[in-house]
């Protein structure tokens, strides 16, 4: 497929255990393609192999994963890179930044010096020119007084300053791609709503493709333009985001709708629920994996499990029975608006 | 029964259920261990104290000394010899009694004073902590060699006197593991819910304190076992501990030293018992650890 | 209709030392929660909300300040009396995990506030544990022990817990913002059914607004320790009168995206130096002299709508007539 910067196609990752013979089906074939200067968000809760798919792009899974299908970077087969490769294709290309911060950077380290590593890592720079890179990035990360921040620790920054900390060491090198792994769960509204813009600020800025990977659909609708929904280990549904808020077709992209609480609903309305847990990555069933909780499910659906399929331009779904073309959060345009 | 999948939101590298079912199959190879370990010293105890009851052996001490210095596997003694013509077998099961009772009784008393001690210090903080803590360093601060030499001197050697001189040691570890542990648990919020559904502090010291600190304490006290057996082996391989010619593993080793180029089983096999037996007491306290710590 | 309120907070204040200095965490806050009604508190990290819930408990007991619970102010009772004070008064927090002892089994969980307020013996003890069990839809669970329960599960206990003395007011402590969505909306119908079946009165503390906003009767927004403003929850999002409460409605995901940094800017002040005057000044984009030099106090002001919306700020957000408030006006701004 041309054009695209990465191309993901089955990517499947089994966790297998010594001295037992179960394996745990993390990621059960996923396929799609991000392209330069989108921003695609992959939605799902924990369990659906959202967060598992990504760093295996990154080659950050433990040794007992396998790893099977293609996942090209320009070009580049990911899958199967040697260490040192992947460490080279790690920051210079794809840049990842995690949700807790807090755990993230070393808190023995200043930050100034913990961007300077990033940057010496990929670029053979003088200390100087790195610490001088340093201020910059904290500077482009919106972080006032760069120079000073640069020789604090973590711990005497706030949640979201170093959450933009993060962010510069992930931009050290002018990656192609940014994963923000639920970079903004653990940050106040206020402040995720600062992150959001200061991450679609460099991605305007810079020409990244930027990866949202989040359990919230609505933080996923306000900032991409393209939604992936994942249900255990696979793409259930995938349209843009603005398609997606109107027509939702899987049932499962459905229920999460409507169990978000949405400030538009009045108040002690009862949320719609869906009942039952996904199902044990370790043995998934041969049909639809959604099934024993759809309100749509027949007997085909037990059968075998739907394939993903363009059914409508640009909008990309798998199920037997998908329901009509309403309901999501209502057509775009009228989300907050307020009398 | 498959591991329930956690709905809380915590993304990690590998997903809860592979991580549980990894744990599984190493669980099953430190049952394993458990059971071996815990085997070997049962029957290792059940051997020192109870086979001399039930099957006849030669007495530890006043050996004749037409048998003195046979060798293992000689008819009728099967670890052979010393040189004044005692059973060595005898001796290592007689000696092995020693061990255990003063390892067995050193930890206890360091769990039963020290865990108390300990726990009020760290559940009731302030002033009582302090004081209690001052205490402990009074106990730690004696340098246990010193100390036995002095009781050793003074009272004269008896295997009591080396559990005196020992608890001094075990009782601050004890109390400063459960001080710890229990500071630990202050912070949690099921202490402070406990509180709020009513109930007295002694009911939950009791019901919620000690059966959370108690896997941390009961690891500790199989190690301090083993930990004890060596100091008494070393207290007795110095003449501070029991006095000869009972036996004790550390003076046999101690009398094995004369005659090691001629006899150099004397002092190989209190030591490979020695050695055995705190290793057992190490992979078992480490594989309760292991289990206690999910 | 002069009934009396449930709870009445009355000027709480809770200050404790640290390394770095004293931490202002809740600075004279006030308000009420009637029977039979949801009060949502909205703060986020460093508002003080979490402190203001355990203050009210009396774990620890707040520096100042009055917590009239069914007509005795707790702060001033001890020992026994405290006991019986708080009967009625429950929590839930946030990690389900965590609230509950992982030794214990559920039915002895649950059972625990029985035992402590000696209500009959075991045969009515284990009724209605088994009760309020099947309440919760845990029935059948009785004998497990917490880590062989999922998220949901386990916060379902604590709720058994909570519920298991027939309390008349429930404090919920970021309850469920550690759920996986769809089972966030489960036991927030389980939160709701309970409240119509059993009469619960609940204060519902959050820093998730649309949350706040679906299970709360009424508002009260919280910012470094203080109260920004309180009112019917329809109206505080349809009309909200303090920027900061603006700024939080503007930060929600898909409401308005760059309206994000007009309405909010830098980082939350430390609560060891709240600023002077008004605590919100420094982020504020309405902030004038005054609010520098003079604490704005609570006040209600007239809506129009309905009565018992409160703001504490010199320069709200005051909607006139039905015109949408446009909140780059700025009313009397003076060099700072």
């Amino acid at each position: 497929m041309t054009g695209a910067l990465l191309d993901i196609e089955d990517l499947r990752v089994t966790f297998t255990g010594r001295g037992h013979g179960r394996e745990v089906q993390a990621v059960d074939g996923v396929t799609y393609s991000v392209y330069a200067g989108q921003t695609l968000a992959i939605v799902g809760e924990s369990g659906s192999g959202k967060t598992v798919s990504c760093r295996a792009l990154m080659g950050l899974l433990p040794p007992t994963a396998t790893i099977t299908g293609s996942a090209r970077f320009q070009g580049i087969q990911l899958i199967g890179l040697s260490d040192d490769r992947l460490r080279e294709h790690r920051g210079a290309n794809v840049a990842m930044v995690f949700q807790d911060p807090a755990r993230s950077l070393n808190p023995t380290m200043r930050v100034g010096a913990q961007i300077a590593e990033a940057v010496r890592a990929h670029r053979t720079v003088t200390k100087a020119q790195a610490r001088e890179q340093a201020v910059d990035l904290l500077r482009q990360v919106h972080i006032p007084l760069p120079e000073r921040r640069c020789s604090e620790y973590p711990h005497q920054l706030s949640g979201g300053m170093r959450q933009r900390v993060m962010i510069a060491i992930a931009l050290a090198c002018r990656p192609r791609l940014l994963i923000a792994d639920e970079a903004t769960t653990a940050l106040d509204v206020t402040t995720q709503a600062q992150i959001m813009e200061l991450l679609l600020e460099l991605q305007a800025e810079l020409g990244m493709a930027l990866m949202l990977i989040s359990h919230d659909l609505g933080l996923a609708g306000a900032y991409a333009d393209e939604v992936i929904v994942m249900y255990a280990g696979r793409i259930v549904e995938q349209a843009p985001a603005a398609e997606l808020a109107g027509h939702v077709r899987m049932p499962y992209t459905q229920a999460l709708f409507e169990a978000i609480p949405r400030l538009e609903r009045p108040a002690h309305a009862p949320l719609q629920v869906i009942g039952g847990r996904p199902p044990d990555p370790a043995a998934l069933p041969q049909g639809c994996a959604f099934e024993p909780r759809c309100r749509l499910a027949a007997d085909d659906c037990r059968a075998a499990a739907p394939p993903l399929a363009e059914h409508e331009p640009g909008h990309r779904w798998a199920c037997w029975h998908p329901q009509g073309g309403a309901g999501g959060m209502g057509p775009p345009g009228e989300k907050g608006s307020r009398s | 029964m498959s591991a329930p999948l956690p709905e809380l939101l915590a993304p990690g590298t590998e997903p809860a259920v592979a991580r549980a079912s990894r744990a599984r199959g190493r669980g099953r190879a430190r049952n394993l261990r458990v059971w071996l370990s815990a085997g070997f010293l049962i029957v290792l105890v059940c051997a020192c104290f109870l086979w001399p009851l039930v099957y006849p052996v030669p007495k530890p001490t006043g050996g004749s000394i037409l048998e003195s210095g046979l060798p293992p596997l000689s008819p009728g003694h099967i670890f052979g010899t010393d040189p004044v013509g005692n059973d060595v077998f005898s001796r290592i099961l007689y000696g092995g009694r020693v061990s255990f009772e003063v390892g067995v009784s050193v930890t206890a008393i360091g769990l039963v004073i020290g865990g108390v001690l300990g726990t009020a210090a760290g559940y009731w903080g302030g002033a009582v902590d302090t004081v209690i803590m001052r205490v402990l360093d009074v106990l730690i601060a004696f340098p246990a060699l010193v100390l036995a030499l002095a009781i050793a001197e003074g009272l004269g050697p008896s295997e009591m006197h080396v559990i005196w001189a020992l608890s001094f040691f075990s009782i601050p570890a004890f109390g400063r593991i459960a001080r710890s542990a229990t500071l630990a648990l202050r912070g949690q919020t099921f202490m402070l819910a406990a509180r709020l559904s009513g109930t007295s502090r002694r009911r939950i010291i009791l019901r919620h304190v000690v059966p959370n600190i108690m896997p941390q304490l009961l690891t500790f006290s199989l190690l301090g076992i083993g930990v004890a057996i060596i100091l008494e082996g070393a207290l007795s391989f110095l003449g501070l501990g029991i006095p000869l010619p009972e036996p004790s593993w550390g003076s046999m080793i101690a009398q094995g030293q004369g005659t090691l180029s001629a006899s150099p089983e004397l002092v190989l096999i209190p030591s490979a018992f020695l050695f055995v037996t705190v290793v057992a007491l190490n992979v078992l306290g480490d594989a309760l650890r292991e289990r206690w710590a999910r | 209709m002069t009934e009396v309120p449930l709870l009445q907070v009355k000027d709480l204040v809770h200050e404790f030392r640290t390394d770095l200095g004293t931490v202002h965490a809740v600075s004279g806050v006030s308000f009420d929660v009637r029977a039979g009604e949801t009060l949502g508190i909205v703060g986020e990290t460093g508002s003080g909300k979490s402190t203001l819930a355990r203050a009210i408990v009396q774990a620890p007991r707040p520096t100042s300040g009055s917590v009239v619970f069914r007509g005795a102010d707790l702060v001033t009772l001890r020992g026994a009396r405290l006991l019986q004070a708080r009967r009625h008064l429950q929590m839930v927090f946030q990690d389900p995990f965590g609230s509950l002892d992982p030794k214990w089994r559920v039915r002895d969980l649950v059972e625990e506030p029985l035992i402590a307020y000696k209500t009959g013996d075991r045969t009515t003890r284990r009724r209605r544990v088994d009760e309020v069990l099947e309440l919760v839809g845990l029935a059948g669970h009785s004998t497990r022990r917490p880590r062989e329960l999922s998220g949901g599960q386990a916060q379902r206990v604590a709720i058994a817990r909570a519920v298991a003395l027939n309390p008349a007011l429930i404090i919920c402590d970021e309850a469920v913002s550690s759920l996986d969505v769809l089972i966030q909306a489960q036991v927030l119908n389980l939160f709701e059914r309970l409240r119509a079946e059993l009469g619960l009165s609940y204060l519902f503390i959050a820093h998730d607004l649309a949350l706040v906003k679906q299970v709360s009767d009424r508002v009260a927004v919280m910012y470094l320790g203080k109260l920004c403003e309180v009112g019917p929850g329809e109206e505080v999002y349809r009309q909200p009168l303090h920027p900061y409460t603006r700024a939080l409605l503007d930060s929600v995901p898909g409401t308005a995206k760059a309206r994000a940094t007009k309405t909010i800017r830098g980082e939350p002040p430390s609560p060891v130096h709240p600023p002077s005057g008004c605590r919100f000044r420094t982020r504020c984009p309405r902030a004038g002299q005054r609010c520098a030099d003079e604490e704005p106090a609570m006040r209600e002001l007239p809506t129009g709508h309905t009565a018992g919306h409160s703001v504490a700020c010199h320069f709200p957000l005051m909607p006139v007539a039905d015109t949408p408030v446009r909140s780059e006006e700025k009313i009397g701004e003076t060099p700072r």
